[in-house]
């Protein structure tokens, strides 16, 4: 009796007291707390407009190109090296083109050595055998008209016989002719080279000395240099690669020009109409300790592109569009790197 | 005149405790039942729980609950900032990925990708680790459940090394995360990192969390952002109750608790209405002597109430009981499909107010033939 009297009672209100105190203790806490380490605040005033921006170069990056494809032999700068305009940058393997070189100089001695030859004229040992050659001929000459005058006064007086005669006259023509041809070569010895002759092979000389020079330029452009004085951001070719001219994405070797460093501003369309020119802004660099870099205002890029890059989800609008707006970041923060994204506020 | 009662009611043991235990048994049943249900749909809101930081959450306008996110663009985490009475704002990735351990085993998981620097959303309660831990290279952390899900039979710890979505992920910590409604194991890391586990080729947002400053009120600064940026703001109050909202109308949930907790009534009314019903019918006599004797039937109607009142409260309080151990049991395991759980004060107090009304009406009812009774029956044998 005193078991149910008392008893049904004390277990309940034991019951009752459990339940109480595990109510506080198991019922979860609801608040909001602080972010442990929340995105900066801006200082530019209430009526902001933000948007993603990354730094670069001054001017934009330049993307150097191979302008021919070849294997790379040798690649003379690194990341971060400072190179004034035409300084070499890489060399392509020049073996091919040297062997040409060796080939066409030679052609081009060779135009030269005939040109000065004929510039020199006749040999002059050959004069002597064509002198010679005509003193035999007016000798023969001589002798065959003696022995035709001769036979001429013979035959009248009936000495001769007709045949003779006629031999002896024909033999006298024919000195004749061989002495006039043995004068004619001496005088075209003694005349020298004829001048279209060294016309001919002057325009040789001059063929041949371009198609040399033409060599040394396809060799020249075997050495890619820099256009302008600038830094090296980025080489992503390396000896005994394959550099092709036809590359596009991915440039070989970037180079980006001195000066204070910019940072393009992502803005999208629909905000597009808020955006003011000069007006303030201030970048958050993207890390632990973000602070606050100032900007100047350079120019709003007159034209609204295609947004890159896109959530790619299946209600996504594809033609999102954005504007560039080109800050200059004032001074000389550290730690600002081309390539960066900041975070920027403007006024708007 | 309450003490006769008393003596009246505490005379038959077997039907006092008979009563006792109906009552506490329909009060266990209603009250566990509707705390659970409760539960679940707190549950149901786990990351806006977890994300206690942010009291505005920006989605598509589509979003209707929170584990249906769909992306939007980065630079909409911008155009939110840009919007005045807004503290801060910061990007949140959530989506299912494939997990897969060493030895091959898949598991489909809730992926959370929480802001690299601003940890909103990342997990409260860290059991092994730290939130720095998210920082290491490849760094995953898993809520204990799902990691005794995962490797069962392994006692947690870091270094675990899987893949999702092809991607070498390393478990650098683990939390402990209450039941959430998809019941999936959770696994958090950069969203960066989530990202590309996700498989995504680009780099999405499915929402944007915010905090209102404090001169303006969540409520406006949700407002502004939607008519500013054209995306749906809520804040956190509403889009719990959205979650809710589509969660009721979408499963057979409230229906299946609301039957079970119907049954905890009818049971309790049952029981309790036929035993008072038996009681009274047998205690007839002893009422019909207080009758004879000039009792009006006012005070034996108090005596009855007196008696169901005790019965009641002594029911509820062993029933209440009863509940709060059983979550006290079930609701603090580390892992398991109740963690979490817990009975609400007002289900707390409510159940209390519900089985002592009922008690009493039971009583009534089955009372009525006390209260018409002849006194005469007393002299009939």
């Amino acid at each position: 009796m005193m078991l149910v009297k008392f008893g049904i009672p004390l277990v309940a209100a034991i019951a009752i007291g459990f339940g109480i105190a595990t109510l506080s203790h198991l019922t979860p806490k609801e608040q909001l707390t602080a972010a442990q380490n929340p995105p900066p605040l801006t200082t530019l005033g209430a009526n902001t407009i933000s948007g993603l921006g990354e730094v670069q170069m001054a001017g934009e990056p330049i993307a150097i190109a191979s302008p021919i494809s070849g294997v790379v032999s040798k690649v003379h700068v690194i990341p971060g090296q400072t190179v004034s305009a035409g300084e070499p940058l890489f060399t392509l393997d020049d073996r091919a083109l040297r062997a040409e070189l060796h080939n066409r100089t030679a052609t081009l001695a060779t135009a030269n050595a005939k040109l000065l030859k004929l510039k020199a004229g006749t040999r002059p040992e050959d004069l002597p055998p064509a002198r010679a050659r005509m003193v035999a001929a007016t000798a023969t000459f001589h002798r065959n008209e003696d022995a035709w005058e001769r036979a001429k006064r013979l035959v009248e007086q009936r000495v001769l016989s007709e045949e003779e005669h006629l031999a002896r006259k024909f033999a006298y023509d024919q000195s004749s002719a061989e002495l006039a041809q043995a004068k004619a070569d001496l005088a075209k010895l003694e005349a020298g080279t004829w001048c279209h002759d060294i016309q001919i092979a002057e325009h040789e000389v001059a063929s041949a000395r371009s198609s040399v020079e033409q060599v040394q330029v396809d060799l020249d452009r075997l050495v890619v240099r820099a256009p302008v004085d600038g830094l090296v951001l980025h080489v992503d070719v390396r000896q005994g690669e394959l550099a092709e001219s036809t590359r596009s994405e991915n440039p070989l070797v970037q180079l980006g020009v001195h000066g204070p460093l910019r940072v393009r501003v992502q803005v999208d369309e629909e905000d597009a109409s808020r955006v003011t020119h000069n007006a303030r802004a201030e970048g958050f660099v993207r890390g632990r300790d973000r602070v606050a870099i100032d900007l100047r205002f350079v120019r709003i890029d007159p034209r609204i592109v295609p947004k890159k890059s896109l959530t790619g989800g299946t209600t996504e609008r594809v033609d999102t569009r954005v504007l560039f707006v080109v800050y200059e970041v004032v001074g000389e923060p550290p730690q600002i790197y081309a390539g960066q994204k900041l975070d920027v506020f403007m006024e708007g | 005149m309450n003490l006769v009662a008393f003596k009246i009611l505490l005379h038959d043991k077997a039907k006092y405790v008979a009563l006792v235990l109906g009552v506490s048994f329909a009060t266990l049943l209603i009250s566990q039942q509707s705390a659970i249900f409760h539960s679940l749909m707190h549950a149901s809101t786990r990351d806006i729980l977890e994300a206690n930081q942010a009291d505005i959450w920006v989605m598509k306008s589509s979003v209707e609950t929170l584990d249906q996110g769909y992306p939007i663009a980065e630079l909409s985490v911008n155009r939110v900032r840009s919007i005045p009475g807004v503290q801060w704002a910061v990007p949140y990735y959530q989506s299912t990925a494939q997990l897969r351990t060493e030895d091959g085993r898949m598991k489909l998981v809730q992926l959370v990708g929480i802001d690299d620097l601003s940890m909103v959303g990342a997990p409260q309660e860290m059991l092994i680790g730290t939130l720095d831990d998210f920082h290491q290279p490849d760094a995953i952390v898993m809520d204990i459940a799902g990691y005794t899900n995962i490797f069962p039979g392994v006692e947690p710890t870091v270094g675990a090394i899987v893949e999702i979505g092809q991607r070498r992920a390393v478990v650098a910590g683990i939390c402990y995360i209450g039941a959430s409604w998809s019941g999936m194991p959770r696994v958090y890391t950069r969203r960066s990192l989530a990202v590309s586990m996700a498989r995504e080729t680009l780099n999405p947002v499915t929402y944007v969390l915010a905090r209102a400053d404090s001169k303006h009120s969540p409520e406006e600064v949700a407002k502004k952002i939607t008519k500013a940026t054209g995306l749906k703001a809520r804040t956190r109050a509403e889009f719990m109750g959205d979650t809710r909202t589509w969660i009721l109308k979408y499963s057979g949930i409230a229906e299946n608790f609301g039957i079970t907790i119907l049954m905890g009534v009818v049971i309790g009314v049952a029981i309790v209405g036929q035993t008072f019903y038996m009681f009274s019918v047998e205690n007839l006599k002893q009422f019909a002597t207080l009758k004879a004797i000039g009792i009006s039937n006012w005070v034996i109607l108090r005596m009855i109430m007196t008696q169901a009142l005790f019965v009641s409260t002594i029911g509820y309080c062993l029933g209440i009981g009863a509940a709060n151990f059983f979550f006290a049991m079930t609701s603090t395991q580390l892992s398991g499909g109740l963690r979490g759980m817990f009975m609400d004060p007002s289900i707390f107090i409510g159940s209390g107010i519900f089985i002592v009304l009922v008690t009493l009406l039971a009583c009534v009812v089955s009372v009525r033939k006390v209260l018409t009774v002849d006194p005469a029956v007393v002299f009939r044998g």
